[in-house]
């Protein structure tokens, strides 16, 4: 069985994952072979498609989970969590 | 047939424009549905296939324009575009419908975007309304690619007006360059980003027309007067005669007023600065002999992201604006979100005041570039003012613990709030210089809301026209600058009426530079004041610019009858 790294994490920035955060998490998902997936309470999402991000919309202080399974699964999980914690780059 | 309609719109950027008609994603119910044959999916599958390759290859190099012309903070809004490119929930389920359904890509285009826009769309969040324009956007994209139309293929022979009913930043970028000469929109605000860019590139435009009242076909011919913000669809031959005549007027009178001064016929020296938004009309500016910068809005770089960017990316943007305009001085206004009051300078949550210190600490960082002064928007009360000042304060001194190189910055405010023009005087004993910002004050004396679309508050009105005058007396004594950078000021009719209050500086659009100089030079200052007089004891807005009509006329007539306000 395949094992699945499971992570939830704060959105920090004040409009969550608004559309250019959205891309920004899709760019980044799409560099790892894994399957990714984003949650947001019960809502689920490919984290490689930017209609499913978009759709999940986090506000502020939404907690999002990250779900991924495969080979490059841990540098997929480093990354996804340095671009949240970071504010997907645009904290002052 | 002949077929003719008049529209009237927000006239966003000056200029006469005629031409041929361009239709973008408008459709009159002419957009082919059928079924097709199981033989002929694999065949439709590939045409959409290749419409999206096109269509992403078409935005890839919006995207390169847009990193050239406006550096990298813009571009990514793009991404977005790019990525839907390659969705499953989008393409997949397109491709899906197409093979399930055995319809044709484009009513599949439809449907699955249909489908992915409703629940938006029933959400009221401003969030979900602008993914849902997102959708649409890409929509419009893909059908013009499939319909086998693309931008290689624009018609270069000759000039045309494009017809949308809102362009993506990607089309405006793209398609707001030769040969288009013109754009009218159906949708669109005088500050969307439509109608900044097609100031930016000096296309003549009129936006928010409403739904077109008649179909209109590619070709017919469409007079766009980005003055009075008139269209004219299947303009007849008389009417593009003159207005192509127009046109070439303006043209011929931009280009003898680069270098002309800013004087009146009594001899006042008068200073016209220009208000922009992005990088690229410092040039704009410069070459229609703007005076400095008297008004930077900033709010452009936070289009669809909500927040600044970092401190860094500011400061790279803030001291290219700032070197190419030395040693003019450039007005930076702090963000300004419309609507969203929690950025004003007072109240601010943790969070706000993070990101004001970040751009106030970049603009300070800014100023060894050239000569910058800072001023902030919405300010209602003294004790907000001083809360602001003393953040600029905050921010200049951990700088100065940095040793960062600092010049010295005056810090100032927009009057646009009725209660600062009432108490102007209290105002100017701390603020280093006034902007007053018309439309703005015009719309909350007036009790306007903002959500009144079509109309706009008339800063004409009597109870305006007495603040306007409140606010420059106030200045004058304190010896402070007072400069007045609202449409007002952009307005051939009203500027005589400023220069009658006593307003000596002006900042109106960069394309707009060159026309304010030319009517400064036909006002006599002390007839204006007399005027200015009478107008404050008139009933109604009306009465107002009858006057003005009537007084100014003799020496103005004949350049607001050329510019077709009369």
């Amino acid at each position: 069985m395949t094992e699945v790294l499971s992570v939830t994490v704060e959105v920090k920035n004040r409009l969550g994952l608004h559309a250019r955060a959205a891309a920004k998490l899709v760019n980044v998902a799409n560099q790892f072979k894994s399957q990714i997936e984003v949650s947001k309470g019960e809502q689920v999402a490919d984290a490689k498609s930017i209609m499913g991000v978009l759709l999940l919309c986090g506000g502020q202080g939404a907690r999002i989970t990250f779900r991924i399974s495969g080979p490059d699964a841990p540098s997929a999980l480093t990354a996804l969590c340095a671009l949240v914690a970071d504010g997907f780059g645009e904290l002052p | 047939m002949t077929r003719r309609a008049q529209l009237k719109g927000i006239a966003a950027s000056i200029g006469v424009a005629v031409g041929p008609a361009r239709m973008i994603g408008i459709e009159h119910g002419r957009r082919p549905h059928r079924r097709i044959e199981q033989g002929a999916v694999a065949r439709e599958l590939a045409r959409f296939a290749q419409a999206v390759s096109s269509s992403r290859a078409e935005i890839e190099a919006a995207k390169q324009e847009l990193t050239q012309r406006h550096g990298p903070t813009y571009a990514p809004i793009l991404d977005v575009y790019l990525l839907m490119h390659a969705d499953a929930l989008l393409i997949d389920a397109i491709a899906d419908v197409i093979r399930e359904e055995r319809i044709n890509a484009e009513w599949a285009v439809s449907q699955v975007v249909e489908r992915l826009r409703r629940p938006l769309l029933e959400d009221a969040s401003p969030y979900f309304q602008e993914r849902a324009n997102d959708i649409e956007h890409v929509r419009e994209h893909l059908l013009r690619h499939l319909s086998g139309e693309q931008r290689s293929e624009r018609p270069a022979d000759g000039p045309t007006v494009l017809i949308a009913r809102d362009l993506s930043p990607a089309d405006a970028v793209h398609m707001l360059a030769p040969p288009t000469v013109g754009l009218v929109t159906e949708l669109g605000a005088e500050s969307s980003h439509t109608a900044i860019l097609a100031r930016t590139f000096g296309v003549p435009a009129v936006v928010g027309v409403g739904p077109l009242p008649i179909e209109i076909e590619d070709g017919e011919p469409v007079l766009v007067d980005g003055f009075s913000g008139k269209v004219t669809l299947g303009a007849a031959l008389d009417e593009r005669k003159a207005a192509d005549g127009r046109r070439d007027r303006f043209r011929a009178f931009l280009e003898s007023e680069r270098s002309t001064e800013a004087v009146t016929r009594d001899g006042v020296s008068i200073s016209v600065a220009a208000n922009i938004e992005l990088l690229s009309e410092v040039e704009a500016a410069l070459q229609n002999g703007a005076e400095g910068i008297g008004l930077y809005r900033t709010e452009f770089m936070c289009l669809d992201r909500g927040e600044p960017p970092r401190e860094e990316e500011q400061l790279e943007l803030y001291r290219k604006v700032v070197s190419g305009m030395a040693p003019r001085t450039v007005v930076f206004r702090t963000f300004d979100w419309r609507g969203d009051k929690r950025l004003r300078a007072h109240d601010l949550g943790e969070r706000q005041r993070a990101w004001l210190k970040t751009q106030v600490r970049a603009v300070l960082r800014a100023s060894g570039e050239g000569s910058v002064a800072l001023m902030f928007p919405m300010v209602a009360t003294v004790a907000e003012f001083l809360g602001a000042r003393a953040l600029v304060e905050e921010c200049r001194a951990e700088l100065r613990e940095q040793s960062a190189t600092l010049k010295p910055v005056a810090v100032g405010m927009m009057v646009e709030v009725p209660s600062a023009a009432l108490l102007a005087e209290r105002f100017a004993e701390h603020a280093d210089f006034f902007a007053v910002g018309t439309n703005d004050l015009a719309h909350h004396t007036l009790a306007f809301d903002r959500r009144d679309s079509g109309s706009a508050a008339n800063p004409l009105d009597p109870a305006v026209l007495g603040l306007l005058e409140r606010t420059i007396s106030a200045a004058i004594r304190a010896g402070i600058p007072c400069s007045m950078c609202g449409g007002m000021a952009a307005d051939p009719v009203a500027l005589g009426l400023a220069l009658g209050f006593g307003y000596r500086q002006f900042s109106v659009p960069a394309s707009a530079v060159p026309l304010a100089r030319a009517v400064i030079r036909n006002v006599d200052v002390e007839a204006a004041s007399a005027v200015a007089r009478d107008a404050l004891g008139c009933g109604s807005a009306d009465a107002v610019r009858q006057l003005l009509l009537e007084r100014l006329g003799p020496e103005l007539g004949a350049l607001w009858k050329e510019q077709g306000l009369v």
